[in-house]
């Protein structure tokens, strides 16, 4: 049985989903940010699957995978910032503390 | 949630599903070719996610995240991009979860309410939404399940099988970063830029300002005397 596109595609779409799901479930903010980077994982792999089968000489799928990591990268260190910063005036990382945007 | 002391021994199942895909990867003339490779990789990714979003202790979580970034560098290398597999253990696996486990050492203490369980009722509602993305992002790839057909097939089939041509992937990726992508690739660069500057200010301290923690114990000292 020879791989296909629709392997990678399921793949892709567990690992969203995984990512989705520590989303909505995570009290942790850090945790948050974990299941970001698990889903653009995820999105990662399908741009690169469809750059296989689609694009095979071309490669403009792989050109946006470096793009998404590039802004994940950002991103990962924008929400640490914040995240530290909250820490510092609220002493926890609750989601469910941060409901305020002023004190 | 997952006990914790089951970590250990699914650290070496992992190891030994890495082992194997590796050795798959490396000596395809075993006879264990690139599938076993892709769902020995895959089943590893999609274990270590599910145990990041799970596992109640949040330190082994980031360091599992290492692993599931390795495991995504792996099926990179089976869908014929190295360059990428190689930025994604260099600046995924290595550069963002070190900032992970950082900000969960700078953030971990023992009063805070952030580690503890939401209700089953919120995790089991959050699974079933999980669950309807799934089952909706399965039948949009355009699958063949059952007699109906799919809300979307590809216009060519031949996409699905395309033999593997060998290109060298870092030649044509900055050739194409540097004819039609530059004007996104600079922005990405200024991007970065404004990520780092932003960062720094956001999370410098600021000298003599009381928090409102600080505030709260100080009024409760007044009170207690």
């Amino acid at each position: 049985m020879t791989l296909t596109l629709y392997h990678y595609l399921i793949l892709a779409a567990l690992l969203f989903c995984t990512g989705l799901y520590g989303i909505i479930t995570s009290r942790n903010a850090v945790r948050v940010l974990m299941s970001i980077e698990i889903a653009l994982a995820g999105v990662g792999i399908n741009f690169v699957a469809f750059s296989n089968y689609v694009t095979p000489t071309t490669l403009q799928g792989q050109i946006f995978t470096l793009f998404i990591m590039t802004i994940s990268a950002a991103e990962a260190g924008v929400g640490l910032a914040i995240i530290f910063n909250l820490y510092r005036n609220l002493k926890t990382v609750d989601m469910d503390k941060f409901d305020s945007m002023k004190w | 949630m997952l006990k914790d002391k089951s970590f250990i021994v699914t650290f070496f199942v992992f190891a030994l599903a890495c082992l194997f895909a590796l050795l798959s990867l490396v000596f395809p003339a075993f006879g264990i070719g690139k599938d076993i490779a892709f769902y020995s990789f895959a089943a590893i990714c999609f274990i270590t996610a599910i145990a990041v979003v799970s596992l109640r202790n949040i330190v082994y979580s980031g360091f599992l995240l290492v692993l599931m970034f390795v495991s995504v560098a792996g099926i990179y290398i089976t869908l014929n991009a190295d360059f990428i597999a190689a930025a994604q253990i260099l600046i995924n696996g290595t550069a963002v979860t070190i900032m992970m486990i950082f900000g969960i050492w700078l953030t971990h203490s023992k009063e805070d309410t952030a580690n503890e369980n939401y209700s089953w009722v919120y995790r089991y509602t959050a699974f079933i939404f999980g669950l309807g993305l799934l089952i909706m992002l399965v039948r949009l790839s355009g699958i063949y399940f059952s007699a109906r057909p799919p809300f979307f097939t590809f216009n060519d089939p031949a996409w699905l099988t395309t033999k593997p041509q060998f290109v060298d992937t870092a030649m044509v990726i900055g050739k194409a970063f540097f004819n039609e992508y530059l004007i996104p690739f600079e922005v990405a660069s200024i991007v970065l830029l404004m990520a780092l500057i932003g960062a720094i200010v956001m999370a410098m301290r600021e000298k003599n300002k009381n928090t409102v923690a600080d505030i709260n114990i100080n009024l409760a000292k007044s009170e207690e005397v």
